[in-house]
């Protein structure tokens, strides 16, 4: 038996980890070009933005279940996503990496070329470049972008309840355990459920704004 | 050591513009020099392996960076060639010594140090080691970037307006300084400029660029004086070009009309007589006369003043001569006590040695 809290914070904070890793990597390698690829893979990872939760999780469902080649292959080795936690993390990461790739991208963008450019006259990688100029210049996009998606994870409802279920002490998360107390009609559990979602928002809007003013000081700093 | 050898000629094509520089140069400053838009900053990037010419070749010291007929096309990593862009382009979140050290990774730490304390003393900027680029002023900024270019011994050195962002009265002497840096590190240096005076300071080749295509390299005195085409006067800031009709080409000096005016030019090759030469004037080099001056130099022009426009200590003066423009430049002091004002008729003289024959045209 896992609480509603803990496995929310657990689903919302490798959901974050893994949008963070793809979504930095999709961000560096859009941000650079702009094809018919680039243009298809901007799009296919803006999608769940515009596409309702539940679509989404109605197409996890059908994609992952093991009628699907995929899901059928995930199963022969050991994976099982359908009506698990682990398929609530698949859920809540597909719908944060946009938030990631958006604004990681601006960030990106927005580095002089020019220190690229300088960058590589200089003998080094295209990765030495990414790691020690872009992304340390690019950091605040990618804290932002970060922060987002951890939100946008810790309420996921509609895609979760599609692909991972209702099942208390395994996969109920919080807004999940919210709803069905409201079902069953326990107000005091719902009200106690919705504070407690309330005070981790209040502490990642806090941090954000910390960690923003404390970055907006060090670039005054670095400035002047 | 061999003398460095430098030579490009390729052909880039852009939708709006081609760029088909071609030039070469030795151990030696060179300025390529011409009006925005003329290619400058492109042939730069292209130069140092950032954007990818359609055809030709680069080659430095007897190997080629790029060569479209052999499909060599080195990446900017493997060059060998330190760039400087516009505005530097210094790290701004590393401190003044690790982006002089950025290039360096390769190195074992003690011989990365040694170089970088090395370099930082010879910029003078061993006391800003620990400071961030937006920390020191424009010239400290510009010592950074070109340390940071010549960390790891490149064969050629590239720059891009380097002293765009330094305030006037620093300029000179930062000019001194990189005549100086390039005799130390002996390799050939590159530097764009739209400024003619900064071209001219710099400049020991002048490489004029023009619409994307090198119309003139040559030493900077050999273009100062004989611009070959009449972009390139007007470049150099011969603005006045004249078209001449021959009289006379076998004399040791050439005879000309110009209008009603006959000219007088020191010209070493011949002209057929009633065919048009084109000539350049510099603009300093008209003289007026004094009103009532009864001398009589050759090449005599009766002109009338129509604008005097006021640039610093001189005056640069239209005066018009039957239809045409001929534009002089005079200190303030040599305009105050010719009494001029606009409406006036004047004579004007030149010597023949201050009428530049241009062998081509444009």
């Amino acid at each position: 038996m896992v609480s509603p809290l803990v496995l929310s914070l657990r689903v919302a904070g490798l959901a974050t980890l893994f949008a963070v890793v793809f979504g930095v990597a999709l961000a560096a390698l859009l941000a650079r070009r702009h094809g018919m690829a680039a243009n298809i893979t901007d799009a296919a990872v803006t999608l769940p933005l515009v596409l309702p939760p539940t679509v989404l999780g109605y197409y996890l469902l059908v994609l992952l279940g093991a009628q699907s080649p995929l899901g059928a292959w995930l199963e022969s080795i050991g994976i099982d996503l359908v009506f698990t936690w682990q398929g609530a993390v698949v859920a809540a990461t597909i719908v944060a990496l946009p938030l990631v790739v958006g604004s990681t991208r601006a960030a990106i963008e927005a580095v002089d070329p020019d220190l690229r450019d300088v960058a590589r006259t200089l003998g080094r990688s295209n990765t030495a470049i990414f790691l020690t100029i872009i992304l340390p210049l690019a950091w605040r996009g990618l804290l932002a972008g970060g922060m987002l998606a951890f939100a946008r994870a810790l309420g996921e409802f509609g895609a979760t309840l599609m692909i991972a279920g209702n099942i208390p002490g395994r996969t109920q998360t919080l807004p999940i355990a919210i709803y069905d107390s409201v079902q069953a009609g326990d107000l005091a559990s719902a009200n106690r459920q919705a504070l407690l979602l309330t005070v981790v928002a209040v502490i990642l809007l806090v941090g954000i704004r910390y960690l923003g003013s404390a970055l907006a000081g060090r670039n005054v700093r670095g400035r002047s | 050591m061999a003398a460095a050898d430098f030579r490009a000629s390729f052909e880039l094509h852009l939708p709006d513009f081609n760029l088909a520089p071609r030039f070469e140069m030795g151990s030696e400053m060179a300025v390529l020099f011409g009006a925005s838009g003329a290619g400058k900053s492109l042939t730069l990037r292209a130069l140092a392996g950032l954007v990818r010419p359609d055809q030709g070749f680069i080659r430095l010291n007897g190997h080629a960076l790029f060569d479209s007929a052999e499909q060599i096309d080195l990446s900017p990593q493997d060059r060998g060639v330190g760039y400087v862009p516009q505005h530097y382009a210094l790290f701004p979140h590393q401190s003044i010594a690790k982006n002089v050290a950025f290039g360096l990774h390769d190195l074992p730490n003690a011989e990365r140090e040694a170089r970088v304390s090395e370099l930082l003393a010879r910029m003078r900027l061993e006391r800003l080691a620990d400071r961030k680029p937006g920390e020191v002023s424009g010239g400290q900024q510009q010592r950074t970037a070109l340390a940071r270019a010549l960390a790891r011994r490149p064969d050629l050195l590239l720059m891009d307006e380097p002293f765009a962002a330094v305030e006037e009265d620093l300029r000179a002497h930062l000019r001194e300084e990189l005549l100086m840096i390039q005799k130390d590190f002996a390799i050939p240096v590159l530097l764009v400029t739209h400024s003619r005076s900064e071209a001219y300071a710099l400049a020991e080749r002048l490489i004029v660029i023009s619409e994307g295509e090198i119309v003139q390299s040559e030493g900077r005195d050999e273009v100062f004086r004989r611009p070959r085409t009449p972009t390139v006067a007007r470049l150099m800031g011969m603005t006045n070009i004249l078209q001449v009709k021959v009289i006379d080409g076998t004399g040791p000096e050439l005879l000309a009309d110009w209008g009603a005016f006959r000219l007088a030019i020191s010209h070493s090759g011949s002209g057929a007589p009633g065919g048009t030469l084109t000539v350049g004037v510099r603009p300093e080099e008209i003289r007026i006369e004094p009103a009532g001056s009864d001398a009589q130099p050759a090449n005599r022009l009766t002109a009338r003043l129509a604008k005097d426009e006021p640039q610093g200590v001189d005056h640069v003066l239209q005066f018009t001569v039957d239809d045409q423009m001929l534009e002089v430049r005079v200190s303030h002091p040599a305009f105050m006590a010719s009494d001029l004002a606009a409406g006036q008729e004047r004579t004007l003289t030149v010597e023949p040695e201050s009428i530049h024959v241009i062998p081509d045209q444009d």
